[in-house]
Parts: structure tokens; C-alpha cells; sequence
């Protein structure tokens, strides 16, 4: 099986002219109704088009960050520096504590403070800052003070070559903190809409943008101003079998997962994006998993502390009668994230589709 | 280091050479295909139970010795282009030509338990053992204990500094006696100080003075000498390194343009002469730690190209197994490249404590960029650093960007070397290898004098983007990039200086460019050919002794044990 596997990653190897790039097919959104014109842009523009919009409808606003001021490694930022100036749109030295530190100095003054990490895993010099500083001011200081005007965007999660520092989904570690709201998009609409939403909810969020996502998400996304419901989960597949729980790329991978299961095993799952992990949408997971009686949770951080643990344990909770098997978890491996062998890390479909099949044979 | 020969330390010695004798060499112990994980961590050396424990430290730092044979008589050397060194361990000489073959398998990709090899090694290679290893046992060296704890020191310091010569010279003799060896030293001392060794050929110089851009200073009374003597030998030796880098880095940018090389890929081209400077007077007890561009620097410090490019394509004659990748290579007293920004400099002082406190003479290089100077971690350790007066030099490789903001509008002060404040500082052109060079020969003898940190600015450029997926065109002008190659290139300015003191001809040149550009296509040819390391070390070395064997979240179908892939190499 191990030589098996090892030749499916050199084909995959000599097929690509490279390693794989991409680990799931993107399942593109419907295009809302009643939401006047729509535009086609991938997650990189709709994130662009979201922070022009802020910074055109909000004179406080601010984005700040590495290397920003040209448009940003991902070019979210792209153009924003010309159009509204070197006061508002700005590079910061390369100091992600101070980054963070000085967003929150910022945004309790008031101040619409969007600061971006260039990566989620350059995060952890400033997580004293986002722990202890942002998450509990408003506790500590009884409410007196908030920084509730500070968001923090980074990139995250894998993208086929990123290596051990370029690949992490740290998103459990913050998970961990009350204070903070913790946003995962799918794609290019819900990426605008949440984006909109975290920067202007009332709490410090930190919003993680999948890098694979940024350019292959490709939605019709409306012209116009919106926001996504934040701590609410997506339905995007109605099923009676399985329920499948993801975020991010992730989502994508379960939405072929199933398809596959429909097809190979005439199994009908549902499919829960969660949106965002704090807060979660725990009353959609339970009903959804009350119907079905099963459920896979899929996400690529490792499994060890990984969010799904938390799910799995609510799930029990609330759902302990209902079961009909026990809650899957297919994850990344509890291993750094590896540089050559990031194919057999990931949460694949066919992980997936192996979980869900032995969900339904048990 | 007060200490003579003690009985124990004979008694160590006379146990050694028993091992010798009974023990194959360790080149023929690793032959075969040895299976390669798991190996069990190999812990004390054996004789390490009857030492007294106060004296292992004192051991261990300094190796046994011998004197080493007798030198032919200096007319006899012949100048040869020397290869990278190889250092045999943390206190002895750097090994080269001669002896070399026997180490080679340290970083040869062509062996393919190369890595366990190293690892298996025990001990490091010292003296004695190269020594013996060469003469194949057959006949014993005669052998004189010395005072050697002084002694060493005096024969290290002159043998590095003879290291250029002693590449040429064959260590394998019958008779060794320390007195001639001593007097072979002196007298070839002498003659270099004040006179060519070298008889030229073609009328050629052998030895030339260059004036070299003055040094800033900052809280020191007195700086560098501006004024550096080359040898052709030296001169042969940096152009080769020089070149070299250059084309690790050009096959690399290419490779990753080939989509070979994937994920992040930060090029040296530009910055050549910082390292190639500071390894010029590198000492084996030295340490050094870097960030992201280390292609080069893990070449210099002795792992070899194909392992450099191998580690660039993931695959498993890389330096790290092709675990690394392009951010995270290794060798021997090489602390790494790292990924993060400026997390290597605390690192980086660290391993001078333990230098301090093992009371070894050396000193710790931690390299980072403008960029990262700015990172508030820099400054915990400015603070650490002098309060504790550790042996570190901190060298900042400003090359005027931090990614794609230039060090004028990411810093409040672009005088990088005044940033440690109560930490004296120097400015250097990092352009010019000799003044790199001649700077870091101050700062070390500064450092291993017991005065606490340094911090350097090596004025410096590079030509490629940050990284590969940066163009490095959208925050200055392509005709700020160009007019560097033109004026101020480290290679082209130092071919012209050694051209012009007629140290060295064209023909050598073209020769040592030809060979540079065969063997990184060389390298580069097994880079794309050589197979990644197998599934089962995706699950190696996350800890080193699990108590859960089994890796969670793996796949039904390829259940991932836990294993050690070796022991490590840097204790």
C-alpha cells in the first residue's frame, strides 16, 4: 500500500510538471438574488472590493500591514494605497506583535483598524497581543474599553508548495480565547460579506483567507454593499444519510465527497459549511445531526486539539441518542506540515470518502 | 583550559587508539544498506563511563591531538584552487584535499545512507582519526603527547591561518615529531608575512595590498584595517566560492521557474561577499545562524551542492532530507536558515552562552536583514547580549528592502549598526569581500576577547525579488538593479581587483567559472533526477521518543509509526 502510495504521488508529480497545486475542485456559490448587479471576481478581488468599499464608506478606516502599500503578496490590497492614500493605506515594518499591538491602540480609539498578517503562520509573535491584549480588554476593563474596531486578515491553510511555514491552519489555537470571533470563508461572495461583517462587528475578529482559494474561488459577486451573518453556518447540501462539517477549501473537498457518495454508495449527505468557529453554529450541527444519525468532521489543521474535537465533543453532548455511529474525524496528520508529502497530509476526498464509507457500514 | 595531560586523558587516548585498531573505519562500518530508520540514539561514547565526568567537557572541546607530519619544503607547494572546507570538529583543522575523501560521505548525495552516516557518527572526525583513517592502520604513526593543551591552541591558530597551504600538503607520513612540525610552522610563518611563499608563475604576483572602503564606527575607538593583503590562493579560493553561489542561485530560480522547486525560494544573488567574508575567517568552534537565504551560506559552511539543490527539490539527498526545503537547510556548525523574520537572532545568541559557558573561544554570527531589524525580538537580545557580554556578532545584511518596503520607509533609523545602542557597532560595504572580510577578523577577536557583542551592517543588494513570486520590480526600477550589477556586483568588483594586481590570470578565471557552472548543472541534473525520502519519515522525528508510537489523523490505509530517522548531529 506504502509503495502504492508513493508511486500516486510521483504520477501526480510527473503529471503536474510539479507537485499537485490543488487539492479540491471549487464549487462555485449561486448568484444571490435581490442583491443588485453582480461582478465575476475571485476571493482576492471580492476581498479587494470589500476593504475599497470600507475605506470609501468609512473616513476612520485603516489597513496596515507588511508590504500592503503595493497591493500585498496576495494583492488584496491592490491599487488601495492610489486611491486613498499613503495615511490610510500604509506598509508596516515587519514586526507582527507591534502590528498587532498598534492595531489594537488603534481601534480603541475608535479607529477602523484592518491589519493584515502576510501569512497565519507569521501570527505567533503577536499572539500575546491578540490573546491577551485584544481579546480581553473589553472583560478587563468592564467594558470601559473595547477593540472591537480590529480585524486582523491573514492568509492560511495550504497551497499545494507552501512548506512548514506557509501551509499552517493555526485557526484552534485562537479558538481557544473568548473574546475573539474566529472567520473562515469558502469563497469569493461569502469572503466580501463576512469580511464586511467582521470589520464592522463589535468584537476583534480574525479573519483567515485560505490561500488556495484566493484565486481559484471564482463567484458572481454582488456590486454592492453586504454582510454574511457571522457565528451562522451554511447549509449547502441537504442530506439524510451523513452529515458533513467543514470550513474553507475544505468545504469544497466535502462537496465532492458528496458527490462521490451519492454516486459509488447512494448515500445523501449534508453538507455544513461552519463559517465561523467562534462562535459557532452549534443548533444547525445538532439538527443536521439529529436527522442523519452520522456525521465526518474535515478540517487540515492537525487532528490532536484540532477544532473538530470540539465539535465532536458537543455533538455527544447533544446528540448522544441520536448517533448511529461514531463522530469521524479526517484531518491533517499530527505531524508538522510537511514539505514534499503535503498530498497525504491534506484531508483529501478519497480520506474522506473512506470515512463517510465506513460512517455508513458501521 | 589550565589543564595538562592528564592520566585519565592518556588513558582515553590509549583506549581510542585501541578502538582504532579493533574497529573498522567508519567508512567501511556504514557500507551497505543499512536500514535506515529507526536508529537508536546513540548516547555517550562508549569509553565515556570510565571518564571522570569533570573532564568530558574538557575533552570533548578539545580533541586529542598529534603533531601533525612534517611539511614538505615550502617550494614544493603547489597552488591548487582549494575546495570548501571541511571541518573535522569543533576544535581541530579545517581538512581539505588530502584527507578529504574520507569525509566526503559526510554530504556526498551519492552515497545513499549518506545522512545515516553522519548521523551514525558517533564522535566527529578529529585529528588523529583522519590521521589514521588515511594511513588505512597499516603502519602507526609515531605518536608524542605535548603539552598540548597550549600547544593545540598555538598549532590551531597557526594552522587555520596556514589552512590555504595545508590543503597541498600530505598529512600521510611515517615519522611525525612535533619539533620539526614547529619549526616547519615558523619558518613558513615567517616567510608569508613578509614575502610570497609561492614562487609565481608567468612573472604573477602571489600577494597584493588593497585599500578597502573605510568603516563606520559606533561607540568603538578604533575600527578594521582598510588596508588587506590577499593571497592568490585566498583570491582563487573566494572567486570559486563567489562564482558558485552565484550559480547555485541562478540553477535555483530557474528550477523553480521549471516548477521543480516549489513553495517559497529567497535568492542570495547580490549578497555573495557578506558570507563568503565572514567565512573567510571562520574558525571550527564558530557558529552560525541565518534567516531565509541560505542556499549559499549552507554550501559555504560544507554541505555539498547537490545536497543543497536536492534539499531545494524536496528530495532525499537534500542536506535536510528534503524535509526542509528552500528556508530550512543545515550543516554542521550551522544553525540553519529559518522561515520566520528575525527569529533566528535569539537563536543566534544563544549559542553564544553556550559557548561562554563551555568556555570555548569562539564566537556566534547571527545573520538577519534590514527588515527584520526592526522585529522586537532583535532588541531583547541586543539587551541579553550585552547584558551578559556574550561572544555574538550580529550582522545585519542590509539589502535596502524588507520584502517590498524599502529600509527608509520601514525604519526610523536606516544606520542599522548604531541600532544596538550600547552595543558598539561597525558599517561595512558588504560588497567587497576583503572589506567583509578584514571587518569580521576585527569583530572576532573583539568578541573572543571577552568584550561582549558586536553589531554589524553590511551594506549589501540583491537582485532577485524578496522571493520568487516577487517581480522585486514593483518597489524600485529595474535601472536601480542594473546599475548595481554594473557598479558595485561583488564578483565583477573583485575580478577586476585580482585581475589588476595581476594575482591571478583570465584563464584561471574562465576555468574556475567553467567548473563552478558543470558542477551546479551537475547538481542540478541529480536534483531532478534523485527520488523524495519515503512516506514512512513524513512521521519522523516530530519527537524524539513518543509516548504515542502512532501518529494521529493519519489514513486507514498507510498507518504512520513514529520514527527516529538518526540521532543529532550538532551535540
Amino acid at each position: 500500500m506504502l509503495k502504492r502510495a508513493v508511486k500516486l504521488l510521483r504520477t501526480n508529480i510527473s503529471n503536474n510538471g510539479g507537485r499537485s497545486s490543488s487539492s479540491f475542485t471549487y464549487f462555485a456559490e449561486k448568484t444571490p438574488e435581490n442583491r443588485g448587479p453582480t461582478e465575476k471576481l475571485n476571493m482576492f478581488q471580492a476581498i479587494n472590493n470589500a476593504l475599497d468599499l470600507v475605506l470609501r464608506t468609512d473616513p476612520s478606516s485603516v489597513i496596515f500591514g507588511e508590504d500592503v502599500g503595493f497591493g500585498g503578496v496576495f494583492r488584496c490590497s491592490l491599487d488601495l494605497q492610489k486611491k486613498y492614500g499613503k495615511e490610510r493605506v500604509f506598509n508596516t515594518p515587519l514586526c507582527e506583535q507591534g502590528i498587532v499591538g498598534f492595531g489594537i491602540g488603534l481601534a480603541v480609539t475608535g479607529t477602523t483598524a484592518i491589519a493584515e498578517i502576510q501569512f497565519a503562520d507569521y501570527m505567533f509573535p503577536a499572539f500575546d497581543q491578540i490573546v491577551n491584549e485584544a481579546a480581553k480588554y473589553r472583560y478587563r476593563s468592564g467594558n470601559l474599553f473595547n477593540c472591537g474596531k480590529l480585524t486582523i486578515r491573514t492568509p492560511s491553510s495550504a497551497i499545494g508548495h507552501g512548506g512548514l511555514y506557509h501551509s499552517q491552519s493555526p485557526e484552534s489555537y485562537y479558538t481557544h480565547t473568548p473574546g475573539l470571533k474566529i472567520v473562515i470563508p469558502r469563497g469569493a461572495l461569502k469572503a466580501k460579506g463576512l469580511l464586511l461583517a467582521c470589520i464592522r462587528d463589535e468584537d476583534p475578529c480574525i479573519f483567515f483567507e485560505p490561500k488556495s482559494l484566493y484565486r481559484a474561488a471564482t463567484d458572481e459577486v454582488p456590486v454592492g454593499d453586504y454582510e454574511c451573518e457571522l457565528g451562522k453556518a451554511d447549509i449547502l447540501r441537504t442530506g439524510t444519510d451523513v452529515t458533513l462539517i467543514g470550513w474553507g477549501p475544505q468545504v469544497h473537498v466535502l462537496l465532492e465527497v458528496a458527490d462521490l457518495a451519492k454516486e459509488k454508495l447512494k448515500v445523501n449527505c449534508e453538507v455544513i459549511d461552519l463559517v465561523s468557529l467562534l462562535p459557532w453554529d452549534k443548533q444547525t450541527v445538532i439538527n443536521s445531526i439529529k436527522k442523519t444519525g452520522k456525521v465526518l468532521i474535515a478540517h487540515e489543521a492537525p487532528k490532536t486539539s484540532g477544532f473538530g474535537g470540539e465539535i465532536a465533543s458537543t455533538i455527544q453532548e447533544e446528540c448522544f441518542l441520536h448517533l448511529e455511529a461514531p463522530v469521524s474525524r479526517v484531518t491533517g496528520f499530527d505531524t508538522p506540515f510537511p514539505h514534499v508529502f503535503e498530498p497525504f497530509y491534506l484531508p483529501n476526498k478519497w480520506r474522506c470518502f473512506e470515512a463517510v464509507q465506513n460512517l455508513v457500514c458501521f | 583550559m589550565t589543564m595538562t595531560p592528564s592520566d585519565s586523558a592518556r588513558q582515553r587516548f590509549n583506549q581510542f587508539q585501541s578502538k582504532v585498531d579493533s574497529s573498522p573505519l567508519p567508512s567501511q562500518q556504514n557500507s551497505g544498506n543499512v536500514p535506515r530508520v529507526p536508529v537508536e540514539s546513540s548516547g555517550q561514547p562508549s569509553n565515556s563511563n570510565i571518564m571522570p565526568t569533570n573532564f568530558s567537557g574538557f575533552l570533548q572541546r578539545i580533541n586529542f591531538s598529534i603533531p601533525p607530519p612534517p611539511l614538505p619544503p615550502p617550494m614544493l607547494l603547489t597552488p591548487v584552487p582549494s575546495a570548501q572546507p571541511y571541518y573535522s570538529s569543533d576544535f581541530n583543522l579545517p581538512i581539505s584535499s588530502p584527507v578529504r575523501g574520507i569525509l566526503t560521505n559526510w554530504h556526498d548525495p551519492n552515497e545513499n545512507n549518506f545522512i545515516l552516516e553522519q548521523c551514525n557518527k558517533q564522535e566527529s572526525f578529529s585529528t588523529e582519526e583522519i590521521l589514521f583513517n588515511s594511513k588505512k592502520t597499516d603502519e602507526k604513526p609515531q605518536i608524542q603527547l605535548y603539552k598540548f593543551s597550549d600547544q593545540l591552541k598555538h598549532f590551531h591558530t597557526s594552522l587555520v591561518k596556514l589552512k590555504t597551504d595545508l590543503e597541498n600538503v600530505n598529512l600521510i607520513s611515517n615519522e611525525l615529531d612535533l619539533a620539526s612540525w614547529s619549526e616547519s610552522i615558523a619558518s613558513l610563518s615567517s616567510q608569508r608575512s613578509f614575502s610570497p611563499i609561492f614562487h609565481s608563475k608567468n612573472g604573477y604576483a602571489t600577494e597584493a595590498t588593497f585599500e578597502v572602503q573605510p568603516f563606520k564606527l559606533h561607540r568603538l575607538e578604533s575600527g578594521p584595517p582598510t588596508t588587506v593583503t590577499l593571497t592568490r590562493d585566498e583570491a582563487l579560493h573566494y572567486y570559486t566560492q563567489l562564482q558558485t553561489i552565484r550559480r547555485i542561485e541562478a540553477a535555483a530560480g530557474n528550477l523553480y521557474k521549471e516548477k521543480i522547486i516549489r513553495g517559497f525560494c529567497h535568492l542570495y544573488s547580490g549578497q555573495e561577499a557578506v558570507a563568503c567574508g565572514i567565512t573567510a575567517i571562520i574558525k571550527p568552534e564558530d557558529k552560525v545562524i541565518t534567516a531565509y537565504r541560505c542556499h549559499g551560506w549552507t554550501y559555504l559552511m560544507g554541505a555539498t551542492i547537490k545536497s543543497v539543490l536536492c534539499e531545494l527539490t524536496g528530495r532525499k539527498s537534500g542536506c535536510a532530507r528534503g524535509k526542509g526545503g528552500s528556508m530550512h537547510m543545515y550543516a554542521r556548525n550551522f544553525y540553519g536558515g529559518n522561515g520566520i523574520v528575525g527569529a533566528q537572532v535569539p537563536l543566534g545568541v544563544g549559542l553564544a552562552l553556550a559557548l561562554k559557558y563551555k568556555g570555548i573561544k569562539g564566537v556566534s554570527f547571527s545573520l538577519y536583514g534590514d527588515g527584520a531589524a526592526n522585529q522586537g525580538q532583535v532588541f531583547e537580545v541586543y539587551n541579553m547580549a550585552k547584558l551578559w557580554n556574550l561572544p555574538t556578532i550580529f550582522i545585519c545584511e542590509n539589502n535596502g528592502y524588507g520584502m517590498g518596503t524599502s529600509a527608509e520607509r520601514a525604519a526610523a533609523s536606516t544606520d542599522y549598526y548604531t541600532r544596538g545602542d550600547y552595543i558598539p557597532g561597525l558599517w561595512v560595504d558588504g560588497m567587497d569581500i576583503l572589506a567583509v572580510r578584514s571587518a569580521m577578523q576585527f569583530c572576532r577577536d573583539y568578541c573572543t576577547s571577552d568584550k561582549g557583542p558586536l553589531v554589524v551592517e553590511a551594506a549589501t543588494y540583491r537582485y532577485s525579488g524578496h522571493s520568487m513570486s516577487d517581480p522585486g520590480t514593483s518597489y524600485r526600477t529595474r535601472e536601480e538593479i542594473q546599475e548595481v550589477r554594473q557598479t558595485r556586483d561583488p564578483i565583477t568588483s573583485f575580478r577586476e581587483k585580482i585581475l589588476n594586481a595581476d594575482l591571478v590570470t583570465s584563464d584561471e578565471l574562465k576555468k574556475i567559472e567553467v567548473d563552478a557552472k558543470k558542477q551546479v548543472d551537475e547538481a542540478v541534473k541529480f536534483a531532478k533526477l534523485d527520488t523524495e525520502v519515503g512516506l514512512a519519515e513524513l512521521a519522523g522525528d516530530v519527537y524524539s521518543a513518543p509516548l504515542e508510537n502512532q501518529i494521529r489523523g493519519t489514513t486507514p490505509f498507510t498507518n504512520l509509526n513514529h520514527v527516529r530517522v538518526g540521532p543529532a548531529v550538532n551535540l
